[in-house]
């Protein structure tokens, strides 16, 4: 049953990810992205690998020195794709190359906020039912919206960090 | 190398930054890159912006 409300759960939040994308296409075609935002994405998309990789072989050494997981599979690959994507998002935030030149940046801040409280509260009334993030010692799939808050919270400052040096070196640059 | 002459060709133009990026076709973030000489554009954005002021590749990004 639980395994069921979180499959529906993923295909829905899947389902969503993919209209939005679509839907923002149409207005304004396919993102543009500069060439200097284009070389910043490709070294933040390797920045995103080697941090999927070193995970990745940490998880594999832990399990070789200790015989034991820390985490169910579910929690594992999850960790390992939130880390990778965060590091390429705050790499590309911090060379100005997240948002296309015909993207606007208040639609996406809003999306991460709605999508970081939507989490919490899920994780939360999980909380509230009497369920645990933990089963035999280990994290369960019911930590990943705990986790998947964190990141967009993360991704929220490096916005807000960003804007306010932008804002501080705009009178410095002119 | 910072690029001054791109700077002051602008400045004579009393172009912004934010002006010269949408002329060109580029992010605003990608002037300031070009002239605090944290990038080095492509030939055909050095043309791309030479034509936008009005100079040649020389005037701009040739080295003296």
């Amino acid at each position: 049953m639980i395994h069921d409300i979180l499959l529906i759960g993923m295909t829905v939040g899947c389902a969503l990810v993919i209209y939005l994308s679509f839907k923002a296409q149409g207005k304004s075609g396919p993102a543009k992205y500069d060439e200097r935002q284009a070389l910043a994405r490709g070294k933040a998309y390797r920045l995103g690998f080697y941090v999927l990789s070193v995970y990745m072989l940490a998880n594999a050494l832990y399990y070789l020195m200790t015989e034991s997981q820390w985490a169910d599979p579910v929690v594992n690959a999850f960790l390992g794709f939130y880390l990778g994507t965060m590091a390429f998002v705050v790499s590309c935030i911090r060379n100005d190359a997240y948002f296309a030149l015909n993207q606007h940046p208040r639609s996406s801040t809003l999306l991460f906020a709605v999508l970081a409280a939507m989490n919490l509260l899920s994780g939360l009334m999980n909380l509230w039912d009497g369920e645990s993030i933990f089963t035999d010692g280990m994290l369960n799939y019911l930590a990943l919206n705990f986790m998947m808050a964190l990141m967009f919270v993360v991704l929220l400052i490096a916005l807000a960090v960003k804007r306010a040096m932008s804002r501080q070196n705009r009178e410095a640059d002119e | 190398m910072k690029n001054l002459r791109l700077k002051s060709a602008r400045a004579a133009l009393d172009m912004s930054q934010q002006a010269l990026a949408d002329q060109v076709g580029v992010s605003r973030q990608t002037i300031i890159a070009i002239e605090k000489g944290d990038y080095n554009p492509s030939i055909r954005l050095c043309m791309d912006i030479c034509r936008a002021l009005g100079k040649t590749l020389n005037d701009i990004f040739w080295e003296e």
